[in-house]
C-alpha cells in the first residue's frame, strides 16, 4: 500500500525529521525533575523554628546515621513526609486534570469544577458523621474508598446531567459540574452541623486541603495507592489522547467507547480522590499544570501526563512550602487580621493562585 | 423507486434493509447500498436524506434497526471496533482538533488499532506514519501544531491519520466542506490518488454534484431515507433525478476536459414541489 513516494514532490521528506516536541519533552522533563529535587531539598532544610537542616545532617538522618540530635531527626522526618506526600498529591491532581480534560475535551476540566473533589470531600465528611465507627488503625485505608466511591458517584451525577442527546457540550458540563459541587458543598455543612465537637474541627481544617497533619503512614498509603493506580494511568493515556478527537473519530481508530471512558474516568476520580483522601480539598491543581504544559510540550498526552506528575509535585511543594514559612506577621499586615501564630493551608494559597489563573485562561479564551 | 440490494460476499461494503434512527427519528427506511473494491463511490441526496446516517451505519458508528451491513464478506456485528478499525478508516464531518498537537502526534493515532493502547505509549516512530504524511504533502510541517494550520492542509492532516491506519477502505463524511474551490479540488485529487496508486476503496459523501461526476465510478442517490438510484455518473444524474430529488432545474452536458457529467443549475422548484 505504501508505495510509488516518487511522484508527489515533498522535498522535506528525504531530510532526517527530528522531532522537536519530544526532544524538548526529554530536557523538560530533567529541568523538572531537577526543579522537584531543589524544592525537596529547600522544603527539608528551611522551616520551623528556624532549625535550618544542611544537607549533609539531613543525608545523617536519612541514613540512619547514629550521631544526630534529636531535633534534627524530628524536623527532617516531618518535613520529609510532608514534602513527599505534597508532591505526590500535587503529581495526582495534576495528571487527574489531564485526563479529566481530554476526556470532556474541554481545558477548564479540572477536578474541583466536574464534582470530583466535592464528590470525594463530601463522602469521607458524610461517613465520619453519619457512617458507622471503624478501629482507628483501619481509618486510614478506609477513607480512600470513600473518597473514590463518592467521587465517581458525584462524577456520574454530573455526566448524565450534562448529557444531551448522547452529547456531552464542554460548556453545559463545567455549569453542571459546578451545580453538583454546589450542592455537594452545602450537603457537606449540613453533615458537619450534626459532628461532634471533638472532631468537627478537624474535619474543617481537613476540608480546607491541609498538609500539617501528615504522617509518614499518610505517605505509605498515598504511594500504595498510586502504585496500584499507575497501571491503570498507562492504560489510559493512550485512550484519553484518542477521546480528545471526538467519539466518533476514535472509534474509527478502533476504540471503543464506552470501556476506555469508564477506564479514564475512573483513573481520574481514583487519582484525585486518593489525595483528596489524604489531604482534604486542594483545588486547581489540575487546571493550572496541564494547561500552563500544553503550550510547551504539546497537547499529546504521552508527553503532556508525565510532565504534569513532575510540575504538579513541584507546584504543591513550594506552595506548602510557602504556606508553612510564610511568617503571620505578614499574614497580619496583608489582611489586617489578628493572625498571631496561624499558618494557612496550602489548599488556600492553591485556590488564591487558581482562582486567578482560572481568570487569566478565561480572557485568552475569549479573544 | 427503491432499489433492494441483495448482499453480494464480494463487495467491500454492502448494506442492505437498513432501518436506522438518529435521535428517535426514523432517517433510513429499507435502505441498501453496494461498494465495490477499489472504487470511488459517492454518496449524493439533498439535505437531511441519510448520507449520514447511512455512512455512520456501514462504519459502525451508529446502531441500526434491522437490515445487515458486510464488510468484506463479515457481518459487521461481528467486528470488534478495534478489528474494524483495520479494515476501514473513517473521516467523520469536522472532525475536533485539539489545541496544541502536532501533524506527527495526529498521525501517530492512526496506529491505534495496529498497536493497541500500550503500545501507543511507545514513540510510534514508523515508515508508516512518515509515509502517511508525506502521501498528504505535509512533511515540511510534520512539527506544526494542526490547528495553526490552513484549513486544506488540515483537512489533509486528517486524511494522513486516515492512512497511518492502513486500511484499503476509506470512508470519508463531506470532505471538502469549508473549503475554497482550489483546495476542494486539491482533496479530491488526492483522495483520487490513493485510489487509482494504491488501489484503494473510497466511498464518500459530497454535496457538489459535479465533483461527484468528475471523481466518482459509482454514484449512490439517497432520498428521504431510501436509495433511489445507482450507478455510475452517467447513468445516475439526469434532468429527471435533478428536478425530483434535488428539486432543481438543471440541463447536463459533456465536461469538455474530462467527458464526465456536467451539471448546469438553472433555478429552484423546491416551493413547487
Amino acid at each position: 500500500m505504501m508505495s510509488d513516494l516518487s511522484v508527489t514532490n515533498d522535498q522535506a521528506f528525504d531530510q532526517v525529521v527530528v522531532d522537536r516536541r519530544w526532544l524538548k519533552w526529554r530536557w523538560l522533563l530533567l529541568a523538572l525533575a531537577i526543579l522537584c529535587f531543589l524544592s525537596l531539598m529547600i522544603s527539608i532544610m528551611i522551616g520551623y523554628h528556624s532549625i535550618f537542616l544542611v544537607p549533609s545532617r539531613i543525608w545523617a538522618v536519612v541514613s540512619g546515621d547514629e550521631n544526630t540530635s534529636k531535633l534534627e531527626k524530628i524536623a527532617t522526618n516531618f518535613r520529609l513526609s510532608r514534602a513527599i506526600m505534597a508532591f505526590m498529591v500535587g503529581g495526582a491532581l495534576a495528571i487527574s486534570g489531564a485526563l479529566l480534560q481530554a476526556l470532556y475535551r474541554n481545558p477548564l476540566a479540572e477536578p474541583s469544577l466536574t464534582g470530583v473533589t466535592q464528590g470525594a470531600t463530601t463522602a469521607v465528611v458524610v461517613f465520619a458523621v453519619f457512617g458507622p465507627t471503624i478501629p482507628n488503625h483501619l481509618v486510614i485505608y478506609s477513607v480512600p474508598f470513600i473518597a473514590i466511591l463518592g467521587a465517581i458517584i458525584s462524577t456520574t451525577i454530573t455526566w448524565f446531567l450534562a448529557n444531551r442527546v448522547g452529547k456531552v457540550e464542554p460548556l453545559r458540563l463545567i455549569l453542571m459540574g459546578v451545580l453538583v459541587g454546589g450542592v455537594l458543598s452545602s450537603a457537606t455543612i449540613v453533615s458537619l452541623i450534626w459532628a461532634p465537637d471533638t472532631y468537627a474541627n478537624d474535619l474543617i481544617a481537613w476540608l480546607a486541603g491541609s498538609l500539617a497533619a501528615t504522617t509518614w503512614e499518610d505517605v505509605r498509603m498515598l504511594s500504595i495507592a498510586l502504585l496500584i493506580l499507575t497501571p491503570f494511568v498507562f492504560l489510559s493515556v493512550p485512550r484519553a489522547n484518542l477521546m480528545q478527537f471526538g467519539d466518533d473519530i476514535a472509534s474509527g481508530l478502533g476504540q471503543s467507547i464506552n470501556p476506555g471512558r469508564i477506564l479514564v474516568l475512573f483513573t481520574a476520580c481514583a487519582l484525585t480522590a486518593v489525595a483528596v483522601a489524604t489531604v482534604g480539598g486542594i483545588g486547581f491543581v489540575g487546571l493550572m499544570v496541564p494547561h500552563s504544559l500544553r503550550w510547551f510540550v504539546g497537547g499529546d498526552l504521552r508527553r503532556l501526563v508525565p510532565a504534569c506528575f513532575l510540575l504538579g509535585g513541584a507546584l504543591v511543594m513550594v506552595t506548602d512550602f510557602i504556606a508553612r514559612n510564610l511568617s503571620s506577621r505578614i499574614l497580619m499586615e496583608i489582611t489586617g487580621l489578628p493572625m498571631d501564630s496561624v499558618t494557612l493551608p496550602v489548599g488556600i494559597y492553591l485556590s488564591l493562585l487558581g482562582g486567578g489563573f482560572f481568570l487569566f485562561i478565561l480572557k485568552k479564551v475569549k479573544t | 423507486m427503491n432499489v433492494s440490494v441483495k448482499p453480494v460476499r464480494t463487495a467491500a461494503i454492502s448494506a442492505s434493509n437498513i432501518d436506522a434512527s438518529y435521535d428517535k427519528v426514523k432517517i433510513l427506511k429499507q435502505a441498501g447500498i453496494e461498494i465495490e473494491h477499489g472504487k470511488i463511490t459517492t454518496l449524493i441526496g439533498p439535505n437531511g436524506c441519510g448520507k449520514s446516517t447511512m455512512m455512520k451505519v456501514f462504519t459502525n458508528l451508529l446502531n441500526y434497526q434491522r437490515g445487515q451491513v458486510i464488510i468484506n464478506g463479515e457481518d459487521i456485528a461481528k467486528f470488534t471496533t478495534r478489528k474494524l478499525a483495520l479494515e476501514l478508516s473513517i473521516l467523520p464531518q469536522e472532525p475536533i482538533t485539539p489545541p496544541n498537537l502536532s501533524v506527527k502526534d495526529l498521525v501517530e493515532q492512526g496506529c491505534y488499532a495496529r498497536v493497541g493502547a500500550l503500545g501507543m505509549l511507545k514513540q510510534q516512530d514508523h515508515d508508516g506514519i512518515k509515509q502517511s504524511i508525506h502521501k498528504v504533502g505535509l512533511s515540511r510541517y510534520i512539527n506544526r501544531d494542526v490547528d495553526s494550520l490552513s484549513g486544506g492542509e488540515r483537512q489533509r492532516a486528517w486524511i494522513a491519520l486516515t492512512l497511518a491506519q492502513n486500511t484499503k477502505i476509506l470512508a470519508l463524511d463531506e470532505p471538502t466542506t469549508y473549503l475554497d474551490i482550489g483546495h476542494q479540488l486539491e482533496i479530491l485529487e488526492l483522495i483520487q490518488g490513493l485510489n487509482k496508486k494504491d488501489n484503494m476503496t473510497v466511498v464518500m459523501i459530497l454535496h457538489d454534484l459535479n465533483h461527484a461526476a468528475q471523481f466518482s465510478d459509482h454514484i449512490v442517490v439517497l432520498n428521504d431515507g431510501k436509495v433511489v438510484t445507482s450507478g455510475a455518473p452517467w447513468d445516475v444524474l439526469t434532468v429527471d433525478l435533478l428536478r425530483g430529488v434535488f428539486g432543481v432545474e438543471a440541463s447536463i452536458i459533456e465536461d469538455p476536459v474530462h467527458g464526465t457529467p456536467f451539471i448546469m443549475s438553472h433555478k429552484s422548484i423546491l416551493n413547487l414541489k
